[in-house]
């Protein structure tokens, strides 16, 4: 087995000094002993429910129409006729509650570890950027299923975002793209949702674990 | 990976007793009785948790992986796929009573099949779409019941009341020239 995989291996290993990478950037770099902790899994956790939230995203579009006709129809073959429709959608919903709960507790720990304290102030920011855009997920992806609830939680929201001074209304012209919420806000939401707001992530998420590498994890209490 | 991982050398951290342990002895420890054992028995601890990790994984992987082939393709496309019966002549049209649906069995599963009065047939998977519990026929209340939870379904198999949450399920049929309803599989 490991000499099967080493003939594989070694044509890459040798144009791309993988080995040696791996090495330098990985092996050699375990966690400290004080951060093996339950509390310090967070982070880590929280990106791969993202991970999860991008497999299931991207095999829901598969299915799901982002017109006011179809949307909620489009949900209802999901979950009631496709296989395994039903545990995928679920876990992209429920993906969805877990990573916000996630990035809270690990904000929390950070905070209360003072990690968050000078070299790593920056990272700090930028974790709190990846909050808000995770939130932005949570609202764009609330709208998308088409139904009364979502329907009249986007509007509610909507009404909040208007209230904002002096932008609030030009906010909120660009976000529902008419006069109410309709066909234009259904398309808005869900580009943001799966264009716009996953590549800001993912370009925020690449400068959060390279501040990781650079700084290093904070150290004991 | 034995050479490559070096814990705590950098942090200036003290090894785990378990990680001491696995470092110190890819062979067994002297002191164990003086059975014979061939090398292939000396498995280390850390070998055996790699290994353990990565059948995990690797169920985890190849369960997942064939629940996201199923969920991609087209659910209606089953109609052979959902079956290993194939076409089976299950009820002569005219020993049918019109408007009645009687359950018959059609390889390993119950359907239910009911005369038109246009001389055609309705067949349904007697299975509730819901959790698959056998639908039963409610003559007083025109209507197929669950018995699990209640979902309630019209003559013609479409959902009257939840928590189903979709049609029943038709089977493909179809009539041939000496009047027998022959049923081919499911649509999806």
């Amino acid at each position: 087995m490991a000499k099967v995989v080493d003939r594989i291996a070694a044509p890459f290993d040798k144009r791309f000094d993988l080995q040696n990478s791996l090495e330098a950037n990985v092996f050699s770099k375990p966690v400290p002993m004080h951060a093996r902790r339950f509390w310090y899994c967070f982070g880590g956790l929280t990106f791969f429910v993202f991970l999860l939230q991008v497999a299931s995203g991207v095999w829901l579009s598969f299915y799901y129409v982002p017109t006011p006709e179809q949307a909620y129809a489009s949900v209802f073959y999901i979950s009631n006729y496709v296989n395994y429709g039903w545990l995928i959608r679920s876990i992209h919903a429920w993906g969805a509650q877990l990573m916000v709960v996630f990035i809270l507790i690990h904000m929390i720990r950070v905070f209360v570890t003072g990690s968050y304290k000078n070299p790593r102030e920056f990272n700090w920011v930028v974790g709190v950027l990846l909050f808000l855009i995770t939130m932005a997920f949570g609202l764009t992806g609330y709208l998308l299923p088409w139904d009364q609830k979502a329907y009249w939680g986007s509007t509610v929201s909507l009404s909040l975002v208007e209230q904002v001074p002096l932008l609030g209304s030009v906010i909120a012209q660009i976000v529902l793209g008419g006069e109410a919420l309709g066909a234009p806000t259904l398309t808005r939401f869900y580009s943001g949702h799966v264009f716009l707001l996953p590549a800001a992530l993912v370009i925020l998420l690449v400068a959060h674990f390279w501040m990781i590498r650079k700084q290093g994890i904070s150290g004991p209490l | 990976m034995d050479e490559n991982h070096r814990p705590g050398e950098e942090t200036g951290t003290e090894l785990t007793a378990a990680e001491a342990e696995a470092e110190a002895s890819p062979a067994e420890p002297a002191d164990e009785p003086a059975a014979p054992r061939t090398p292939d028995e000396s498995m280390s601890r850390r070998t055996f948790l790699l290994w353990a990790a990565g059948i995990s994984v690797g169920f985890t992987a190849l369960a997942s992986g064939w629940m996201v082939y199923e969920a991609v393709l087209p659910p209606g496309r089953s109609v052979e796929g959902k079956t290993k019966v194939g076409p089976l002549a299950i009820a002569k049209l005219d020993e049918l009573e019109e408007g009645v649906p009687v359950l018959l069995e059609y390889g390993d599963d119950v359907v239910f099949v009911a005369k038109q009065p246009d001389g055609s047939a309705l067949v349904f998977d007697a299975a509730c779409p819901h959790v698959g519990c056998k639908l039963s026929w409610n003559e007083a209340a025109d209507e197929f019941e669950c018995p699990c939870h209640d979902s309630g379904f019209h003559p013609d198999g479409t959902l009257a009341y939840g928590p189903a949450g979709r049609d029943m399920i038709v089977a493909v049929h179809e009539i041939d020239d000496d009047g027998n309803v022959v049923v081919s599989g499911f649509e999806g």
